[in-house]
């Protein structure tokens, strides 16, 4: 137990060379490396902040883009509706255009045919005219004269288009 | 019996250790001289030690923070940060963070000097400084002091007031346990890395001539190990419990 150590100056040494070397590490070491640490928390603060604010630029963008692409798709949507409307109006006018024109050539066709029709039931009538004078001719063996038998003939001719036309 | 096998233990230390010292440090104190009539007396080996480490300390940091960059920093350097970001999240656990700002240096500066300190008496024929009482001491006397003045500045009388809690009458018992805390925070780090080099030498002593062929080292091979655990570990328990008595006054919790 007499060789239980004993204090001495020691003590006051070792607390000084504590001191000492703690202010030697601030000046030499610790203030460098710190600072070091604080830049690049700096910088690794700076550059979450900047994704952050990329991501949210990027989110925004795809929004943008979402609703042009929405934007886009219903206009196409609208186009193709009109388009198709447009083109049923056009097909039913060239229907509609096509149905008159038939029917215009329809009418122009029951024109000629009444027209062709009377004018072979006049060209009828004055053969049967003919005939009837020439037969008639014939029997009273004497050649008639229109201007002379003007009313027999018309009269004949009468019965005749009643008759034919 | 058990006395001759003591005194037996005790020539062998003693003969190994004397095998081992090659500086030939005096054995008494230095005497440094007189004041106020009080003799100056130092031990030589935790003086040339405690610059041999202080050295070691200054050395690595100051390369540490040559090699600091914020995009390409060395490994030095990075182990460095590690260390300070170790010992921030540790004083941020147990402070508020305007109150434990300050500590961080002083912490990091323990846990270096008491780590090279404790991995120097690994070295076979160098002595820890933390093997030595004194210096034990010293580093818990800062630790109380700081904690004093830390929960005066930053609780006043309510600091002082804490003694008397819960009774007037536990006041003693709360003085008893002042002087322990800082008692047994020197004599648990002393203890640790005493016994540490007294086994190394015991076992340079045990296995007959490695003391004097190989200069310990082959004992010191099969302890190294555990010794080197054992200085990181107590380094780090010092540490810790420095910040906790320090917590403790400053929150008063």
């Amino acid at each position: 137990m007499d060789e239980f150590p004993i204090f001495n100056a020691t003590v006051l040494a070792q607390v000084f060379h504590f001191v000492l070397l703690l202010i030697l590490l601030r000046i030499f070491a610790y203030k460098p490396l710190l600072r070091v640490m604080d830049e690049r928390r700096r910088l690794v603060e700076e550059s979450l902040a900047r994704v952050e604010r990329d991501r949210r630029e990027a989110a925004a963008r795809k929004d943008e883009a979402a609703q042009e692409l929405q934007h886009a798709r219903e206009e196409a949507e609208e186009i193709v509706h009109r388009a198709t409307v447009q083109g049923e109006e056009r097909a039913s006018e060239i229907v509609e255009r096509a149905r008159a024109e038939v029917q215009r050539m329809h009418d122009e066709a029951r024109e000629v045919i009444r027209r062709e029709q009377e004018q072979a039931a006049a060209v009828l009538c004055e053969e049967v005219a003919s005939l009837a004078l020439m037969a008639a001719g014939k029997i009273v063996q004497r050649e008639l004269q229109p201007e002379d038998h003007r009313e027999v003939i018309e009269r004949v001719l009468a019965r005749a288009e009643r008759l034919i036309c | 019996m058990a006395q001759a096998a003591g005194k037996g233990a005790g020539s062998i230390i003693e003969r190994a250790g004397e095998a081992v010292d090659i500086w030939n440090f005096p054995q008494e104190p230095w005497h440094l001289g007189t004041v106020l009539g009080y003799p100056v007396d130092v031990n030589a080996p935790t003086m040339v030690f405690t610059w041999v480490t202080m050295a070691l300390v200054l050395f690595l940091a100051v390369l540490a923070a040559r090699g600091a960059d914020v995009r390409r920093p060395s490994r030095l350097a990075v182990a460095f940060e590690e260390l300070f970001e170790l010992v921030r999240s540790l004083i941020d656990e147990n402070f508020d963070r305007e109150k434990g700002r300050g500590l961080l240096a002083l912490m990091v500066t323990l846990l270096l000097f008491i780590t090279v300190a404790n991995l120097l008496g690994v070295v076979p024929a160098f002595s820890a400084p933390t093997a030595d009482h004194n210096t034990t001491f010293a580093l818990a006397g800062i630790i109380f002091v700081l904690s004093y003045v830390l929960g005066i500045r930053y609780r006043g009388g309510e600091f002082l007031r804490d003694f008397l809690k819960p009774f007037a009458f536990f006041l003693p018992v709360r003085l008893i346990e002042e002087v322990a805390r800082p008692t047994t925070l020197a004599m648990r780090l002393f203890g640790n890395i005493k016994a540490k080099e007294v086994m190394i030498l015991a076992l340079l002593g045990i296995i007959t001539g490695t003391a004097e062929i190989a200069g310990g080292f082959l004992a010191s091979v099969v302890w190294l190990g555990f010794s080197v655990f054992l200085s990181f570990i107590q380094a780090f328990i010092f540490m810790m419990l420095s910040i906790a008595y320090i917590a403790m006054a400053v929150s008063g919790e």
